[in-house]
């Protein structure tokens, strides 16, 4: 077993999830694999920390309100399903294509005749890049009130 | 009976009047404590290795909080790994001191860049504007997470700032909690540990980037900047000339300039601290970034061909006044200088960037450098 295989397997070998081989085979190769078991710790330490957390008890009354809220979604949604009529979903979602077509191309001429498009892409590659600065910095400050955040990924915001 | 009355009124008096001279004295001994306790959380050389989980307000402004596991080794080397919410679980920042490495494991991404250790050490003067421009003082202890802290108080004394109240553990300096408090005193959490350890000794391989075993990762390198010391005399073609003002409100200071020189948006980051709060005041040429609306947590403005991006941790309208030292300032500069800013946003649109960034740029690096493209006059 390898390092790779190794690291997909340590959660469940630490939770005695694996069976007699594998987990022979992953101790097998901790014992001669310093970075892995220094992973293994990694891990092991988290799970011990997660386990000290406390435990949240949900308030009185909160599974009632919860079925209750999820039952109302669930009519309100029923009703637009039973009246749905197929030829009549398609011509809709036909027009919405043309027109959503409409406003691109319309949208797209307008800004080329501004000669400042910045197409939408690159906006929130600006924007993650603000964030990732901002994050960056505050990493390094013990004083901030970010210090520990974790910011938006790249590619996602 | 109207004498007694005098004579009890002047003990009063009396007895109020000793105890505000002690007490005094004894806020004067409790700000030289509050600002060693501070300084011992802005001092590099970590005394103690700490793993904790962390509750920590998400940047994103909606008061959502994430749960991270913190992993700081003595000599501040650092990883940190999401546990909660679940669209970040897994995302983790390893810092090994010299570089740092955020690995994304949903886009298979690891984002390099030299470590934030790297900047120099800044703690003496954020000690003193946080003296100039704060009231510090230690307003008792508490126990988090098992540990006992110190409970410290910074007031600012610009009204429309916020107060800060750190809980930092007596022993080893770490925060344990931080709080804002704003002009009424309700207080919002900004982050919480929940458990702590102090290892003797952590692994080092756990601070180790160890980008070969992540084969399948595409890894982004980032290069950052140098450094403006020109006070604005400097040339630097971004596309503008960046604006420094003389003075900024509530007390805070330009720190330092860097230049973003990132292939399509070039900047300028204009750090800038109060003591406590460190901000940043990013400068772009306007035809660049004119789509860009306020983000959480910032103020936009525009002025000769600049667009400002005002980014601090401050209630808005303190953002804003410090946007507008800015604006003021550009005008000002306009005025002397007129059409220096159009000139520049207009000589350096994107096609027409130099051949190194357009080279760089096809290569999926993205760099943070001004070496090669600022001359100082």
């Amino acid at each position: 077993m390898n390092c790779k295989s190794v690291q997909i397997y340590l959660s469940a070998y630490l939770d005695g999830e694996l069976c007699g081989q594998e987990c022979l085979q992953v101790r097998d190769h901790l014992s001669g694999c310093s970075d892995c078991r220094a992973e293994e710790q990694h891990l092991r330490s988290l799970k011990h920390l997660l386990r000290g957390l406390p435990n949240y008890r949900p308030s009185e009354g909160f599974e009632d309100r919860l079925v209750s809220t999820v039952m109302n979604r669930t009519e309100r949604k029923s009703i637009f399903a039973f009246n749905l009529n197929w030829s009549m979903a398609a011509g809709v979602a036909a027009v919405s294509v043309l027109a959503a077509f409409g406003v691109f191309r319309l949208t797209d001429r307008s800004m080329s005749s501004a000669g400042s498009a910045e197409p939408s892409a690159r906006l929130n590659e600006l924007e993650r890049d603000i964030y990732h600065d901002q994050m960056f910095m505050a990493g390094n400050d013990p004083l901030s009130s970010n210090r520990f955040a974790s910011f938006p990924t790249h590619g996602k915001n | 009976m109207a004498r007694t009355s005098f004579l009890l009124t002047a003990l009063v008096v009396g007895a109020a009047a000793t105890a505000c001279a002690n007490g005094g004295k004894r806020g004067h001994s409790d700000s030289s404590q509050a600002r060693e306790l501070l300084m011992k959380i802005l001092d590099r050389n970590y005394r103690n290795n700490i793993i904790a989980i962390i509750s920590q307000r998400s940047p994103d402004g909606r008061g959502s909080y994430q749960r991270i596991q913190v992993q700081i080794s003595k000599d501040g080397k650092v990883r940190q790994t999401v546990i909660y919410p679940l669209s970040l679980q897994g995302v983790e920042k390893v810092d090994d001191g010299r570089q740092s490495a955020v690995f994304l494991p949903d886009e298979k991404l690891v984002l390099v860049e030299e470590s934030p250790r790297t900047l120099p050490d800044d703690s003496q003067t954020r000690i003193n504007l946080t003296v100039r421009n704060y009231g510090l003082s230690v307003v008792g202890n508490t126990t988090i997470a098992g540990q006992r802290a110190a409970i410290v108080v910074a007031k600012p004394r610009h009204a429309g700032l916020e107060s800060r109240r750190y809980h930092i553990d007596e022993k080893t300096g770490f925060i344990l909690k931080l709080e804002t408090l704003d002009a009424k005193g309700t207080p919002k959490l900004a982050f919480q540990v929940q458990q702590v350890t102090y290892p003797t000794n952590i692994s080092s391989s756990v601070f180790s980037i160890g980008l070969d075993k992540k084969e399948e990762y595409s890894v982004i390198s980032q290069r950052r900047t140098g450094f403006l010391d020109g006070g604005g005399k400097g040339y630097v073609p971004i596309g503008f000339s960046p604006v420094f003002p003389a003075e900024l409100p509530y007390g805070f200071d330009i720190q330092d300039a860097q230049v973003n020189d990132n292939g399509y948006y070039r900047c300028v980051a204009i750090r800038i601290s109060d003591g406590p709060i460190k901000g940043t005041v990013y400068q772009y040429a306007q035809s660049y970034a004119r789509s860009l609306k306020n983000m959480t947590g910032t103020s936009v403005g525009d002025a000769g061909g600049i667009r400002f991006v005002v980014a601090a941790d401050v209630p808005e309208n303190v953002r804003k006044r410090i946007l507008s030292a800015f604006l003021e300032a550009t005008k000002k500069a306009d005025q002397d200088n007129p059409g220096l800013g159009l000139f520049w946003g207009e000589e350096l649109l994107p096609e027409k960037l130099s051949l190194t960034a357009t080279e760089e740029w096809t290569l999926e690096i993205r760099q943070w450098s001004q070496v090669l493209l600022i001359t100082h006059q």
